[in-house]
């Protein structure tokens, strides 16, 4: 092959660079397509203690809806005992106080509230807690996982349908609500994750 | 057209290189073959086993006839193996639901998912790690070289990490465990110092 060679077939030479990237572009169809949608994987940064969730998102009965809700981090607070929870052995029990808003015909339930530190590691609310009582798992505070009011949640979704069931009492448009996620002690959480639907997800500052 | 000698030797290099070419692929593996591979990490009684999100470390095994959880009691004709488990997830929170771990017999035979009485270990939170008690059902004669294999993503068996953990059962040990006429309350999952 000489000078003449790579002269001649330039352009061709030129077009084997796009051609290997579109190659490696529809061989990413599985990450794009399967692995990003299906994970935690678009953070909304709010660089505050309040942020605003916007998505669009697929229900189980197959109708695409739109999502707007602000969160606010009002208090987290540390201590050893809340409620029928007590801190196991080496940790420590973060009481979260949230304010929610929204519409009221907003389907916000069922959401993943975690606390993570500077170094990005998670914490849920479900790990590193025990029963006052000893009795062994603290239910209630295990169980109060929701992100809206129990007596007025709004839309819920029907078990076997995946249909949206109005609320029987309309959600106000602001609330509160507290949930309990146990660290270790020397975890110092910086921030606060909320989400509902995958991928997107709203990270606030813990105040 | 007119043929050179230039011209012929490229045809026969095409045409070589792609008889060569088509006769390496059949022997090569196709990606059919390994493609739902899980990676198995390979650990030992006792020692931690780091999996991509989660440390594993199986502490005690020991046997039973009878087992109890919550009041409920479940009996084998075959041994009830209760393996003392502490879990430590690493950067997420996490839970090691008690039908994922699978015992594998040198002969190919796989034991657990689903059974009578199923313990959890977890949840658990990052640098909060729980010890739990999983019991499996397993037949008299499989447990000498009983291997325990956990996914890290529980019903993930494929394409993902998979524990392969010697239990160290020895044909003595088995004995032992075959001999055992114990009852064992299963103790919910508590968290344990790292």
């Amino acid at each position: 092959m000489n000078a003449t060679w790579w002269r001649r077939n330039r352009f061709w030479l030129a077009l084997l660079v796009p051609l290997l990237f579109l190659a490696v572009v529809a061989s990413s169809f599985r990450l794009v397509n399967i692995y990003l949608p299906w994970d935690w994987t678009r953070p909304i940064v709010a660089h505050d203690t309040s942020g605003t969730l916007r998505q669009d998102f697929l229900g189980f009965d197959d109708v695409r809806r739109e999502r707007e809700v602000r969160v606010q981090v009002l208090s987290a607070v540390p201590q050893q005992v809340h409620g029928d929870a007590k801190a196991a052995a080496g940790a420590v029990l973060w009481r979260i106080l949230l304010e929610f808003e929204a519409a009221p015909d907003q389907f916000l339930d069922s959401c993943t509230i975690e606390l993570q530190d500077a170094e990005g590691t998670r914490y849920g609310h479900e790990g590193g807690m025990e029963s006052v009582d000893g009795s062994g798992t603290p239910w209630e505070a295990r169980l109060a996982q929701r992100c809206v009011p129990e007596s007025a949640p709004g839309p819920t979704l029907e078990p076997f349908t995946g249909k949206l069931v109005p609320s029987p009492v309309e959600r106000s448009r602001t609330w509160r609500l507290e949930y309990l996620i146990a660290t270790p002690e020397a975890v110092e959480p910086t921030a606060l994750r909320v989400g509902w639907h995958y991928p997107e997800y709203l990270v606030l500052e813990v105040p | 057209m007119r043929f050179t000698r230039d011209g012929l030797l490229t045809a026969i290099l095409v045409v070589a290189a792609l008889f060569v070419g088509s006769t390496l692929t059949q022997y090569l593996p196709k990606p059919d073959d390994f493609r739902d591979d899980p990676f198995p990490v390979a650990g030992a009684f006792g020692e931690p086993v780091r999996l991509r999100n989660a440390d594993i470390t199986v502490t005690k095994v020991q046997a039973a006839r009878t087992v109890e959880l919550f009041g409920q009691v479940a009996a084998t004709d075959g041994v009830w193996l209760v393996l003392d488990v502490t879990y430590a997830p690493r950067h997420e929170p996490g839970v090691l639901v008690g039908s994922q771990p699978l015992l594998s017999a040198p002969d190919g035979r796989r034991f657990g998912g689903l059974q009578a009485i199923t313990n959890n270990c977890g949840p658990a939170n990052p640098g909060l790690p729980v010890a739990c008690q999983l019991p499996i059902e397993v037949p008299a004669d499989a447990l000498e070289g009983l291997v325990l294999t956990i996914p890290a993503e529980n019903g993930q068996w494929e394409n993902d990490e998979v524990t392969e953990i010697d239990l160290g059962i020895t044909a003595e040990r088995a004995a032992e465990l075959r001999a055992s006429e114990a009852q064992v309350t299963l103790q919910e999952p508590t968290v344990v110092r790292p």
